[in-house]
């Protein structure tokens, strides 16, 4: 394989190195990813155009359509009390809120299909001995991003993991990660915020042993070359993707990390308590990426912020009894209606914070984090007590520069009807994917699936409504 | 990746459905006894694998698990590097598919910054092991003697073999002295090391198992032979949960050819069961089949269970694994006793949530448990009963699917996604109702019924114990009433009758699911139809020898699923 060149941070060496000393990466004064812009700080110093950044965020167990949809549409829309905290931490314009669409998945298993929102693909379901099995049936949105913004970042994408209670009657990968390659591809996401640190800022050696480390990849590569002699087809997808992981350490061996301070390694690891503080491990990541997204370390993250189906009770809040997913579909507690919301606010308010950290940060051309950013958070269902995909709603945070609606709006696909739990609904979830990856890659005609029979989950037409 | 042998394979139900004998094996493994396995040659033996049904499953590769990689490094290059390794946290997570992490292992692709994640590892290692060349310089001494261009090549190839758990070949040392003279012109003689234990730690040959085997001339079935070094490695991974030491790669004919005969394979694996490996290996084995650390995060509500403190979580992990340690090890017993045992071990703090006088801190006593609350063994230990529960309330249905799932390995259905789960809202003015009558509709509504009986009426036997595993008489101020009934299994109406029905059970589905467990779970795929007869003849083995789980793990090493895998598919 053809090794990339060093192109972007082709930025005179001297000036990184002074950024190392004692065998980390130190402060060095200089505004973050100034030393890589223009005289006019509206381009890169390489010609190259300036960068968007792309997220996605989830929460499992869908939320409480009742409370959660606002009444009024169009720009100028009126938060309800679980959106509350965008407009509490000043990020409100920043929303556009898709409601009342339709998620197509075509195979029904509970809460999986769900994840379809993320990739317009069919979950692909298996059976064993567990109940609730399946694969992703294609790239999630986050990957063909990727794709199509990568460039010379040293980190092609992070995902990160906050819940680990991931429900133990499930035996597929669908839930266990936001980010998949392909169909049974997932990019299992680090929960350990120390692990995500090294990942992003720790693995800039000050030594040069490029050439040493490279020596090291070739023999890697050789080795998998030899095993894969030896085996069927079916092993040879286990290397494949091996090789794919291997280009990724060449490229980022090979890359120049930017001239920028790291912040301080985190103390938290996140183990897997009874208790887990996400909200608190939420905001560590959320800075990492505040710093990662301003280094242009890396341009695309995930957030997992609970699991589809996820036990975790929200002691955070006060729920020691009350457990999300169980009681707000399940087991009918008191009160659930109120308790249910109380954890949608949560959640939503986790999201508007990672926002306003991302909007708190300034580029050099007066922009903030937040302008050149989109975030797309979904959940596993619409209505979480039946597990329906009809009215999953949509987040859209940030407009990636200009791309999307700024102030941004409601679009509402069909007003709320129906009963029981399964309400109406109406249009594409995909039509919103193929609004965002329009917004990286212009050239992209569509998204997910679009042949079998019934209505496929993919989508050519994008959302018109919710484009700048 | 084995993903294609799930479907080739049966639904679990239906295992074991030919008649243990049906391939006139009563007899056990007699006759195999002094049959050489040469590699790509036909045993000519009886048993299994001359069953024409008999079809073992697809080799492949599978990566080693976190722990696997950690206890490799602590056997190559010793604790300080296998801690440093431990404690940095950045091997790549592992994740069960099909509820087992061995077959996510096997079965998923890396994630992509997995080579990322090997290579920090490896480099941790190295770097300890460069700081503390002790144990590295056991195997190679002239790393802290002569520190020469030979010494480079005599640890390519004396350390070489020990971490590909082979024979290096002649590019591999070529690569690894070139690295290391290359480190070492840039920095000193110990850096050499260093880069080239980076290497090698993060090498494919290190990271996976490879078991492909040799094609057997003239078999029943076509099958290929695992060769001896694959063998040694799936066997110590298998018993110990790490490398295969270098006693058992002495063992393997240098030609390749071998572990030799039956008994040798069998000597080598009772030698193996014998150190302090294999008792680890098997608590943790056991641990995640019965999800036993799971109540380490099991969320409960302070105000019902104020005493329910990570004390109390840590107590009930030990308490299961203490009796695991007795029936497997201490007694050599009836494996089946983990589930049936009337007595258990307590501490000072676990002891109150039963209701026994406690013993002095930090000490652990036997005790019996009380005749009245018709407990046995695993089933009425707070480690399951509280894992399996919610923060206030029982249950039923997931104590019951863990029944369902992993003691009696039948799968659980999927529920029709078509029905709106909502039991019926308490009402005000309602009497409380028992987990019981909240469940109600599980087994009268008739789309509920259909799945939920299979399972949840385990569950409403286990009422008496409550969310945290201490006895209760009432639920929501009603009496409980525990009895339950299955069909296939039996009614019952405690963890005691579960219990004997377990033992009773004319299909004997428990002591099967053992072993279905374990092949699950360490050599990671779920079992194909072409392997039941070897699983039949493993089952007899087992039965015959009084259910005794270290002889089952011996006959494991030399069953034809074992020692076999399929022709590889196109």
């Amino acid at each position: 394989m053809k090794r990339r060149a060093i192109s972007k941070f082709a930025i005179d060496r001297r000036t990184v190195l002074r950024g190392l000393a004692g065998g980390s990466l130190v402060t060095m004064g200089l505004p973050l990813l100034e030393a890589m812009l223009d005289a006019n700080g509206d381009a890169l110093a390489g010609g190259g155009a300036l960068p968007t950044r792309f997220a996605t965020w989830f929460f499992g167990n869908g939320v409480y359509l009742p409370t959660f949809e606002p009444a009024t549409t169009g720009p100028g829309w009126t938060p309800t009390a679980p959106l509350q905290p965008f407009a509490d931490r000043g990020v409100l314009d920043y929303v556009n809120l898709c409601t009342g669409l339709q998620n197509r998945c075509r195979n029904l298993i509970t809460h999986h299909e769900g994840m379809c929102a993320f990739n317009g693909y069919d979950i692909q379901p298996f059976n064993g001995p567990k109940p609730f099995n399946s694969h992703m049936g294609g790239p999630t949105i986050d990957q063909v991003i990727a794709d199509s913004i990568q460039e010379d970042t040293p980190v092609r994408a992070i995902h990160m993991g906050l819940d680990r209670k991931l429900s133990t009657a499930d035996g597929g990968t669908t839930l266990a990660a936001l980010s998949h390659k392909g169909q049974n591809q997932p990019e299992y996401p680090e929960h350990n915020p120390q692990t995500v640190w090294t990942l992003l800022f720790g693995n800039y050696m000050p030594v040069d042993d490029k050439d040493l480390r490279l020596r090291i990849i070739d023999a890697v590569k050789d080795d998998v070359g030899r095993i894969k002699g030896r085996l069927g087809a079916l092993d040879k997808e286990i290397l494949d993707k091996h090789l794919e992981g291997v280009a990724e350490l060449e490229n980022k061996i090979l890359t120049l990390p930017p001239p920028c301070a790291p912040p301080a390694q985190p103390s938290e690891t996140n183990p897997d308590i009874a208790n887990q503080p996400l909200d608190t491990i939420h905001d560590i990541f959320a800075d990492m990426i505040a710093y990662a997204f301003k280094c242009d370390i890396t341009r695309v993250a995930t957030f997992l912020f609970h699991y589809g189906a996820s036990h975790f009770h929200y002691w955070m809040i006060g729920q020691q009894s009350y457990e999300n997913h169980n009681d707000n579909s399940h087991q009918g507690a008191p009160n659930w209606q109120a308790q249910y919301v109380a954890v949608n606010t949560f959640c939503m308010d986790q999201l508007a914070k990672l926002a306003q950290r991302l909007h708190s940060e300034v580029e050099p051309n007066g922009d903030t984090l937040l302008d050149s950013s989109i975030i797309y958070a979904s959940s596993d269902c619409g209505v979480g007590w039946t597990h329906s995909i009809n009215r999953q709603p949509i987040i859209l945070v940030g407009h990636g520069r200009d791309k999307l609606k700024h102030p941004g709006i409601h679009y509402k696909a069909v007003p709320y009807g129906g009963s029981n739990g399964y309400p109406t609904a109406a249009g594409n979830t995909s039509d919103v994917l193929l609004t965002v990856l329009q917004a990286y890659n212009p050239a992209a005609t569509s998204v997910g699936d679009l042949g079998g029979g019934g209505t496929p989950p993919g989508s050519t037409n994008p959302l018109e409504d919710i484009r700048a | 990746m084995r993903q294609q042998s799930w479907r080739r394979s049966i639904l679990l139900p239906a295992l074991f459905a030919t008649a243990i004998g049906a391939a006139g094996m009563a007899g056990g493994c007699s006759g195999e006894d002094d049959v050489e396995f040469p590699s790509g040659g036909s045993t000519g033996s009886g048993g299994s694998q001359n069953d024409p049904a008999f079809n073992p499953a697809p080799g492949g590769v599978r990566r080693l698990l976190s722990h696997q990689y950690i206890n490799s490094v602590r056997y190559l290059l010793g604790n300080a590097a296998a801690d440093a390794v431990a404690a940095a946290d950045l091997l790549p997570p592992d994740q069960a598919v099909q509820g087992y992490l061995a077959i996510g292992a096997a079965e998923t692709p890396p994630s992509l910054n997995y080579p990322e994640l090997w290579d920090l590892s490896a480099d941790t290692a190295a770097q300890a092991a460069v700081a503390d060349p002790s144990r590295l310089a056991e195997w190679v001494p002239c790393v802290t003697t002569m520190q020469d261009d030979t010494c480079y090549e005599e640890f390519a190839e004396t350390f070489g073999r020990l971490v590909f758990r082979r024979p290096i070949i002649a590019d591999e040392k070529t690569w690894i002295v070139d690295l290391a003279k290359a480190a070492r012109d840039k920095f000193d003689f110990m850096q050499g090391i260093r880069y080239a234990l980076r290497g090698m730690l993060q090498y494919p040959s290190f990271i996976y198992l490879e078991e492909v085997g040799e094609t057997v001339a003239d078999a029943v079935t076509p099958r290929r032979q695992l060769n001896g070094y694959e063998l040694a490695s799936r066997m110590a991974f298998f018993l110990t949960d790490t490398t295969p030491d270098e006693e058992l790669l002495d063992s393997v004919d240098p030609a390749g050819v071998g572990l030799g005969s039956l008994d040798d394979i069998r000597a080598q694996a009772q030698r193996l069961l014998e150190k302090p490996e294999a008792k680890a290996t098997v608590e943790r084995r056991l641990t995640e089949f019965l999800y036993i650390d799971a109540v380490l995060s099991a969320q409960k509500s302070p105000d019902w269970y104020p005493q329910f403190s990570d004390l109390v979580r840590g107590a009930m992990v030990e308490e299961a694994q203490r009796l695991i340690t007795d029936v497997v090890w201490t007694r050599d017993g009836d494996v089946r006793d983990i589930f049936t045992a009337d007595y258990t071990f307590v501490n000072d703090v676990l002891a109150p949530i039963y209701g026994f006088t406690p013993p002095a801190p930090g000490q652990w006593k036997k005790v019996s448990w009380p005749e009245e609350e018709n407990r046995a063994g695993y089933l009425s230990m707070g480690a399951f009963l509280a894992r399996a529960s919610h923060s206030v309330t029982t249950s039923p249905t997931r104590r019951g699917t863990f029944i369902k799932d992993r003691i009696l390995c039948e799968a659980v259905p999927p529920p029709d996604p078509s029905v709106n789960p909502v039991l019926p809202q308490p009402q005000p003015g309602d009497v409380p109702k028992t987990a019981k009558e909240l469940l109600a509709a599980h087994t009268t509504n008739p789309t509920c019924k259909a799945c939920h009986a299979q399972f949840d009426p385990y569950g409403i036997g286990l009422e008496h114990y409550d969310a945290i595993g201490a006895y209760r008489d009432t639920d929501a101020g009603q009496d409980v009433d525990s009895t339950g009934e299955v069909d296939g299994f039996g009614a019952f109406e405690s963890a005691r009758d579960i219990a004997a029905i377990l033992l009773s059970d004319e299909s004997q589905r428990v002591s099967k699911c053992i072993i279905l467990n374990y092949f699950r779970g360490s050599l990671g795929h779920l079992e194909t139809e072409g392997e039941q007869p070897a699983l039949d003849e493993l089952h007899t083995a087992f039965a015959g020898g009084g259910f005794k789980l270290q002889q089952l793990l011996v006959e494991m090493t030399v069953n034809p699923a074992f020692l076999n895998v399929a022709e590889l598919e196109p």
